[in-house]
């Protein structure tokens, strides 16, 4: 089991396994994903000036993905294949050193407002919610 | 009352107000180490001359008897990904105490909502504090949906 670096030949196979859990998170909320394919660009257009790394266990069982910017990282996405294992901690205490390393002084995320139980599971590593993020739809 | 866009010369009124606000919203969330505000200062009128300059950005000011009382600031583009021209984030919002409760804000956000549909824009994105009841309200009666929590861990 390791945590490493993403390469660019990964990006493909981590945005299928994304919108595959994504869409057993997300239809608990009545909610979608992107789709593979949008996730891929996202990832590729990101991919120089973020940080992407695999959790491999004979093979791709987890993806975490940060911005690291003034001091402080960002999380933009983490997701794990088989939740029950505790590979989500095992990514969010590596999130941890590397902040600890760099000497980060805060670690942002956002958590879809529906989405309790990824709420409950950040609050278990001391994250509180700071702001909610509003939106209106214009026609 | 008059709501008028905002040109390059108004940047010190706009500079007035963005102190006020940025004073307000410490003394709301609390925020124990904030930087100098005369550097808050420095960097936020760098990136509303800029933002302006590039039409990347938009403010529109409350006047009343030709003075600022309140101003809107809004940015397109979102986060890390300001390419994306089909939405708009508000960056910020204020009006003077002595004027509240006028419906100001209202007009403020009336306006940027008519500018937004010129520019084609979809959507409008905002932050209201976790704890902000109050607000929340206010912006779901202008039909703003909360869609995602903001969390953070401060590390020593």
């Amino acid at each position: 089991m390791k945590i490493r670096k993403a390469e660019q030949k990964d990006l493909k196979e981590v945005s299928q396994l994304y919108e595959k859990e994504m869409s057993k998170q997300f239809k608990l909320i009545g909610e979608k994903p992107l789709k593979a394919n949008e996730f891929e660009k996202r990832l590729k257009n990101n991919f120089k000036k973020s940080n992407m790394y695999i959790l491999d266990i004979e093979g791709i069982k987890g993806f975490i993905w940060y911005f690291e910017e003034s001091n402080e990282f960002n999380l933009e996405e983490i997701f794990v294949v088989m939740k029950e294992k505790g590979h989500g901690k095992l990514l969010i205490n590596f999130l941890l050193q590397k902040a600890k390393k760099k000497k980060i002084k805060r670690i942002n995320l956002d958590v879809h407002f529906k989405n309790k139980s990824a709420q409950e599971f950040f609050r278990k590593f001391k994250f509180s919610e700071r702001t909610i993020e509003m939106s209106r739809d214009l026609k | 009352m008059k709501i008028r866009k905002a040109h390059k010369e108004d940047i010190l009124s706009i500079l007035n107000l963005v102190k006020e606000f940025t004073l307000e919203h410490r003394k709301i969330s609390k925020l124990k180490k904030a930087l100098d505000i005369e550097k808050v200062l420095e960097i936020r009128k760098k990136i509303i001359q800029q933002e302006i300059k590039n039409k990347t950005g938009i403010i529109f000011l409350a006047e009343s008897e030709k003075k600022c009382v309140g101003y809107i600031f809004a940015i397109k583009g979102f986060f890390y990904d300001r390419s994306d021209k089909t939405k708009v984030y508000i960056s910020d919002i204020f009006v003077e105490k002595k004027f509240r409760k006028k419906g100001i804000a209202k007009l403020l956000i009336s306006n940027l909502i008519r500018w937004c549909k010129k520019e084609k824009i979809k959507q409008i994105f905002l932050d209201v504090d976790s704890n902000n009841q109050k607000v929340k309200e206010f912006y779901k009666i202008l039909k703003f949906e909360e869609i995602s929590i903001k969390m953070g861990k401060t590390l020593k």
